[in-house]
């Protein structure tokens, strides 16, 4: 029966139906030929859903989305320029340590790359930096968005591994970081080869002028991430409060939000979070189909009998992590993959949340590996380069950050040893 | 007759707009008010569910949104490089797998709903039904939707496109 599933949800995906269609036509066929009742359907959509913690989902994407539309990002991208622009090709430098600040203010990648590319497309263009390729480095610290907290896929992880959603979090930070420097040391080796201009003089009045203008942005992730972490807020709660504030710096410190605008932003937010969690409704079903014929265990025990070496394996797991996120977009490939993976990874004796973080950053790298490529579709838009260009420049960048994957997944098993 | 179908098809996203905005605007409002609650007075204790039964309605109501406006991820690179004949046929029989989907849910939907429409919910003593009517309502008008991409369809007219990437935050 879990071959006839796999069957009808390949040919359904190759017929272009949404992911959502797919794997709920394809989880309910096989359950009626299983002669399941199908009242399992709607019981296990609603199950998957009815979730406290995923109110977050929602609300992190609208917060994000205020903030990704106006001064709050342009502040931040001139306070990093602030502090790096004096480097050559320090612009490059500035795109990524801005996309790190935003990622504390964000849970997409998407959101991230478009805030960034917003506020610095423009002055990298007439810096004379090459529009492909600062475009793709935008894109790609986009994919930091999701790895340094708050995250939309890490809370998706949370619900489904069962884990807590903080402790994620908090394991997302090193990750984040180590991608950042990755990228900025291809950046720098790329603008010193390219001879890049230099740009603003460092000096300790501009980078406090800039600090202080961009203070409100700055106090975002404090707010958001301080009371996380100090258990103030649940994480729920704290995408709320994010998103209060974005409302109030932007309608009354910055006055560059519109009634109408707010209406349009809030209602995409719904529609973005809706197609996410549509598709977790119907994983769900697909989760419960896929357990009662004991799928993830044969998983396990079919990877286990292909060799008994953890480093073998988890290198084969990331191998499949990446290659899915290649084809299939972020949230829905982690909601498939997680449920079928998790057992193996228990029994290897990875640790729950580091696994969490394991598929979280693979997957946030398929964000930049075509055809399936939001951030590289996003800084393509916003930049207005054609994809196929900045597909090619992105490569140096997506090389890093799959080496610095590596190193993510491996050095905690090492240093546990 | 498709002019009427067009009608409908944009009614259906004019409607469901203001409603998913408000459904997201009263989840920010009920969780705004938990923490201030919690943090200036005593707790309410409603609040929670209440935010779980609103991202229920979110969910099913701004899918809806979503597949009229056509912006579902789906894998179209396939079926698009397809001759165009061939990518019509293809297209085609999507819909009725979608139909036949979203119509099987719309009716198990139903009947879920009448099992469950005598449970209470635990804070708010409210009908579980009336959360649980979103799925058949929903699946119904995304049904319908399909259908009427499928007389576009026969009619010789292109289907509405779906998106690969989400729209783009501006």
């Amino acid at each position: 029966m879990s071959l006839v599933l796999a069957g009808l949800f390949i040919l359904f995906l190759l017929m272009g139906l949404p992911v959502a269609i797919v794997i709920g036509a394809a989880a309910m066929s096989a359950l009626n030929l299983g002669g399941v009742p199908l009242m399992v359907v709607p019981q296990q959509m609603f199950s998957g859903i009815n979730s406290f913690a995923l109110v977050a989902v929602p609300m992190f994407v609208l917060a994000g989305d205020i903030m990704a539309q106006g001064e709050i990002s342009k502040r931040l991208v001139a306070f990093a320029d602030s502090m790096f622009g004096f480097i050559k090709g320090g612009l490059s430098v500035v795109s990524v340590l801005a996309g790190m600040f935003f990622a504390a203010i964000s849970g997409s990648g998407a959101a991230t790359t478009a805030a960034v590319g917003a506020s610095l497309v423009p002055e990298l263009k007439r810096k004379g930096y090459d529009p492909a390729s600062a475009a793709s480095l935008i894109a790609a610290s986009g994919t930091i968005g999701v790895v340094i907290p708050p995250s939309v896929p890490i809370i998706i992880y949370a619900v489904i591994a069962q884990e807590s959603v903080k402790e994620l979090f908090l394991s997302g930070f090193i990750p984040g970081l180590a991608m950042g420097v990755g990228l900025i040391a291809v950046a720098l080796i790329q603008g010193h080869r390219r001879a890049y201009p230099r740009g603003t003089a460092l000096s300790l009045a501009t980078i406090g002028r800039t600090l202080i203008s961009a203070s409100w942005g700055l106090m975002a992730p404090l707010i958001i991430l301080g009371g996380i972490f100090s258990g103030l807020f649940t994480p729920s709660e704290a995408a709320v409060v994010a998103v209060n504030y974005a409302v109030f710096v932007s309608f009354f410190i910055y006055r560059d939000l519109t009634l109408s605008g707010l209406y349009r932003i809030v209602l995409r937010a719904g529609v973005t979070t809706a197609v996410i969690m549509f598709v977790i409704a119907a994983s769900s079903v697909l989760s419960w189909a896929l357990a009662s014929w004991q799928v993830p265990g044969a998983i396990a025990s079919f990877a286990l009998s292909l060799s008994g070496n953890i480093y073998v394996l988890l290198i084969l797991i990331m191998a499949l992590i990446l290659i899915t996120g290649v084809f299939l977009e972020t949230a829905s490939a982690l909601i498939i993959l997680t449920p079928m993976l998790l057992p193996l990874a228990a029994q290897l004796g990875i640790d729950t949340v580091h696994f969490g973080i394991i598929i979280v950053v693979g997957l946030a790298i398929g964000m930049v590996t075509p055809p399936v490529a939001i951030n590289l579709f996003v800084a393509s838009t916003t930049a207005n380069v054609p994809i196929e260009r900045i597909a090619r420049a992105v490569l140096p960048y997506l090389l890093v950050l799959i080496v610095v994957y590596i190193l993510i997944a491996f050095v905690p098993l090492l240093l546990a040893l | 007759m498709l002019k009427v179908l067009e009608w409908i098809d944009r009614m259906v996203g004019a409607i469901l707009g203001p409603v998913v905005f408000v459904g997201m605007v009263a989840l920010t409002g009920v969780i705004t008010l938990q923490i201030v609650s919690r943090v200036a007075f005593t707790s309410v204790s409603w609040t929670e569910e209440v935010a779980r039964f609103l991202l229920i309605w979110i969910t099913f109501l701004g899918a809806t949104l979503a597949y009229q406006q056509g912006r579902h991820i789906a894998v179209t690179l396939l079926r698009d490089s397809l001759p165009d004949r061939l990518r019509r046929i293809v297209s085609g029989a999507g819909m009725l797998v979608a139909i036949a989907f979203l119509a099987t849910l719309a009716v198990i939907g139903w009947r879920y709903m009448g099992m469950q429409s005598f449970q209470k919910s635990p804070s708010l003593r409210m009908s579980m039904g009336l959360v649980y009517a979103v799925m058949p309502v929903c699946a119904a008008i995304m049904a319908g939707l399909s259908v009427i991409d499928l007389v576009r369809l026969l009619a010789g007219q292109e289907p509405r496109s779906v998106a690969a990437t989400p729209e783009v935050p501006q």
